[in-house]
């Protein structure tokens, strides 16, 4: 509100605010001032503490009923409130927690899975452009994903003939000689007795479709990103309010 | 304590007043009930001039002692009082936000003439002293009044209601509509203005006391107890 000047006409938030006795001392002296000379703001102001008066003079309006309480009505909610448990929220957050784990691992096994197949098929490709006849690649090598065991993938890459021939194992390591001089792959690599490889059992009995189905990395994939997906919303939903 | 139909009790001191509102706080229902008792009026008769609607002001009235007691131990002070007006003025204006989506005409307000029940009062002898023509007047006068209460905006309407009908401060009112002291003078002197001009407008139908033309008024000093 702006300061009250004496030659001024007043506000009305000016003599609405002096009528209650809330102006300032300097600008009460000044609107007493002004309001003794000026009819104007004396009509206004007179009808501003009629109005005010009219107000104040109104009689209460008469209760239409009692708004107490009744003594036998229920206590108030917070007080009867028990206090919550919090083993539903804990077992809730380990269950989310543990969705999402498996999911990641599934995740990952899809990932690791995925990478034998393209190593797999390079090779193929690989070989196939070196004019290696098709007999001589590993059967392991254009054997679906599923038979791709570590020993699989190496079979078909250069890594398995030196080592297999050496009758050193599957296992072992790739070096320099025969990765940069590739000897033709043996169609059926001999085996050391000592030795179970797993691609070899794996040949042997045929997979059933589920096993086939769990060892496709799509399926996988898509298996863990639901959980994934789910664990984590779960894990979102039982936070704690 | 006084019956319902005749008001509210006094409230006592301010340190009685604590005591029973700490009874309350507690969880002790006759004591909540003491204060509603106390404060009751109040808190009806805002809501009435507020929203103009007894059934709808006694709605809000109950809706506001009961979420009193459900939250009375968020009270901290410094005024029940003013407390529970801050609730019944927010049940208020969220009618009147409920009432501007889905408007409805009430059957009572259908019987009874606009703003006829807040003459009510005024019809009703309150002493020996009653005298039937004033008290005619006074009913017209404040028909009068709650119409052009209703044609201000509720904030105008609130900060008017609760200054020169409840007799707050504007630091009371500040509190009770948790706004700016400045907010709050504007608002009392423009809902002023209006309702003054209003009245003025309707001059032949005030009654014969209030008719006088206000400029030959001289004016008082707000000294003078108005």
């Amino acid at each position: 509100m702006e300061p009250v000047r004496i030659q001024d006409h007043l506000s009305d938030e000016v003599l609405s605010t002096w009528l209650d006795g809330a102006l300032a001392e300097y600008d009460a002296l000044a609107a007493d001032q002004h309001l003794g000379s000026c009819r104007q703001c004396a009509a206004r102001y007179a009808g501003l503490r009629a109005t005010r008066d009219a107000l104040r003079h109104l009689d209460p309006v008469p209760l239409p009923r009692d708004f107490r309480l009744p003594d036998d009505g229920p206590r108030r909610p917070h007080i009867a409130k028990q206090p919550t448990s919090l083993l539903p929220w804990i077992a809730g957050r380990f269950v989310s927690a543990a969705v999402t784990l498996c999911g990641l691992i599934l995740l990952a096994l899809a990932l690791l899975n995925s990478i034998p197949a393209i190593t797999s098929q390079h090779f193929a490709n690989v070989s196939a452009a070196r004019g290696v006849p098709a007999g001589s690649i590993p059967q392991q090598a254009s054997a679906p994903n599923y038979l791709q065991t570590p020993t699989g993938a190496a079979c078909g890459s250069l890594a398995c003939t030196p080592t297999v021939a050496d009758g050193k194992g599957p296992f072992g390591s790739v070096n320099a000689t025969s990765t940069a001089n590739p000897a033709p792959l043996s169609p059926s690599p001999t085996i050391p007795a000592t030795m179970t490889p797993v691609h070899a059992v794996t040949l042997d009995n045929e997979p059933s479709s589920a096993m086939m189905l769990w060892q496709n990395p799509l399926f996988e994939a898509i298996l863990g990103f639901l959980l994934t997906g789910g664990g984590i919303g779960a894990l979102l939903v039982t936070r704690r309010r | 304590m006084s019956s319902h139909t005749s008001g509210a009790a006094i409230p006592p001191d301010d340190e009685t007043l604590a005591e029973i509102v700490a009874l309350a706080r507690t969880g002790d229902r006759q004591s909540f009930n003491v204060l509603v008792g106390y404060f009751q009026g109040a808190v009806y008769g805002v809501a009435v001039r507020i929203l103009g609607d007894r059934e709808l002001a006694a709605d809000a009235t109950q809706d506001a002692i009961l979420s009193a007691y459900r939250h009375i131990s968020s009270y901290h002070g410094p005024s029940f009082r003013l407390w529970i007006l801050r609730i019944v003025t927010n049940q208020c204006l969220d009618l009147l936000r409920a009432r501007r989506r889905r408007p409805t005409v009430s059957l009572d307000a259908l019987l009874t003439p606009t703003g006829d029940e807040l003459g009510d009062a005024a019809a009703q002898p309150a002493d020996d002293t009653w005298d039937p023509a004033r008290r005619a007047e006074q009913r017209e006068l404040a028909t009068l009044i709650q119409q052009g209460l209703l044609t201000l905006p509720e904030d105008q309407r609130i900060a008017l209601v609760l200054c020169d009908v409840e007799g707050l401060s504007y630091e009371e009112i500040a509190v009770v509509t948790q706004t700016q002291l400045g907010t709050i003078k504007s608002r009392i002197a423009r809902g002023r203005a209006k309702l003054r001009d209003f009245l003025d407008h309707h001059r032949e139908l005030l009654p014969r006391v209030y008719r006088r033309a206000p400029l030959g008024d001289p004016p008082a000093s707000p000294k003078d107890g108005g």
